[in-house]
């Protein structure tokens, strides 16, 4: 016990001269030509034009992140708070309901018993999303138990501010509880394969709306979704010279689900070459081929709905003073679906984004 | 799934038949194959492969939320998929 107080001891001393403070501001300019937050507001249920393709803007945002670090010894604390604000322009102001301003609040503590054990980490965040339509306001809150990389369970709360029937699940709130676990392989010093499987469990209001309880589900009113997830991913890295990294990847996650409509199974393969010198100077080249299986027949008249998408993402970051970076960006990505269903033709679409950010570092 | 378990089936093998090691590496429960190399642990830890995969994760700590500014992460998405109706 005496051994623990001194050490204890010891790691308050080391905390308080080793605090760190981090403040950055970022400013970026987007355009994207699909811009989307859900079903209810896809440019053929809202604007109830089939001529209307995609809806196309520009974003322009303004972050403002701060950090507090303390630590050093067998304790750490970190405290983040990033409030940022997102102007959308474009489709004759129909985009301004997608302003946002964002609140998140993240903070976890760790632990290190001993050199030779891995750290317990606790994590707890609490983020809020406003946006000029009420509809998309909502809490996503947190907490994370986790023991190194080998074990985390972590608990999730998305709560929507009002129960107001919706069309898609993705504006209903919901309950989530995740176990998380992995290891990793050492072949020899250049390379790693890393494995990892996780668990989910996830439940949502009942605030469906009609139209998707009678069209896609069958359901009746007052029917709560209940999802099981498994999902496990592979990755292995490798080191192509001094600062090069080529990293292959694939996964697969199986949704079983109590409504059958959203019962499938995704797979994606993809490889990440990564060029970096520095936290500010660095690239990467990204491309993941993914894809949807649905087990409901209900999905597609005559053949079994499927899914897929390619994407290929290019982005990099280069410091300009040594307290002043720029970002770039471009990410294109292609959806299709099998299913010929004319209330389904949204689903094939080419996104493409580009972006270009400043920030600025403390 | 599937591959996963197939994963750990091969790993578990390989350390029963005494082809590699358990050990703590950077907070993950790492298998260390057979090496000439007796001290691969500590050189990783100094190595630039082990660095860059962490210059990486700190990169994708940072950006992959905003990959996708529709903000569709989260309720009906599985593995970055997200299903929609």
């Amino acid at each position: 016990m005496r051994h623990f107080l001194a050490g204890a001891a010891l790691s308050l001393c080391a905390m308080a001269a080793s605090a760190q403070f981090n403040a950055s501001l970022q400013t970026l300019l987007e355009w994207n030509n699909h811009i989307e937050f859900g079903i209810s507001v896809d440019p053929e249920t809202v604007t109830e034009s089939s001529s209307t393709g995609q809806l196309i803007g520009l974003r322009s945002s303004l972050s403002a992140p701060i950090e507090y670090r303390r630590g050093g010894g067998r304790f750490q604390w970190r405290a983040a708070f990033a409030p940022s604000l997102d102007n959308y322009e474009g489709e004759d102001g129909f985009l301004n309901q997608f302003d946002a301003r964002f609140f998140p609040l993240d903070a976890s503590v760790e632990f290190r018993p001993r050199d030779s054990l891995p750290a317990l980490r606790w994590r707890a965040s609490a983020h809020r999303q406003e946006r000029s339509n009420d509809l998309y306001n909502n809490w996503d809150a947190s907490a994370e138990w986790s023991v190194g990389n080998l074990f985390s369970y972590q608990y999730r709360r998305r709560l929507y501010d009002d129960s107001v029937e919706r069309e898609d699940y993705l504006l209903i709130s919901s309950v989530q509880h995740q176990l998380q676990t992995g290891f990793q392989i050492v072949t020899r010093r250049e390379a790693r394969l890393k494995a990892n499987y996780a668990f989910q469990r996830e439940q949502y209001g009942t605030n469906l709306h009609p139209l998707l309880r009678d069209i896609a589900l069958g359901v009746e009113k007052g029917f709560r979704r209940v999802d099981r997830r498994h999902q496990g991913s592979l990755e292995g890295a490798a080191l192509l010279g001094r600062d090069w990294l080529l990293r292959l990847s694939m996964s697969a996650a199986r949704n079983d689900s109590n409504a059958p409509f959203y019962r499938f199974t995704n797979g994606s393969a993809g490889a990440t070459l990564f060029w970096g010198t520095s936290a500010s100077r660095w690239a990467r080249a990204q491309a993941v081929h993914g894809w949807t299986w649905f087990a409901d027949e209900r999905s597609s008249q005559d053949q079994r709905r499927i899914d897929r998408a390619w994407q290929l993402n290019l982005d990099g970051e280069w410091p300009l003073y040594s307290f002043l970076s720029a970002n770039g960006a471009v990410h294109l990505r292609i959806n299709r679906t099998n299913d010929p269903r004319e209330a389904l033709r949204f689903l094939n679409h080419t996104q493409q984004i580009y972006r270009l950010a400043l920030t600025a570092r403390r | 799934m599937r591959l996963f378990g197939i994963v750990v089936l091969a790993a578990l093998i390989f350390s029963a038949v005494g082809c590699g090691s358990w050990t703590l590496l950077d907070d993950n429960l790492t298998l260390e194959l057979r090496s000439d190399d007796a001290s691969i642990r500590r050189s990783l830890k100094r190595d630039a492969a082990g660095q860059m995969i962490r210059r990486l994760e700190a990169v994708e700590s940072q950006t992959d939320e905003s990959l996708n500014p529709n903000n569709r992460a989260g309720a009906n998405c599985v593995g970055g998929v997200c299903v929609i109706f």
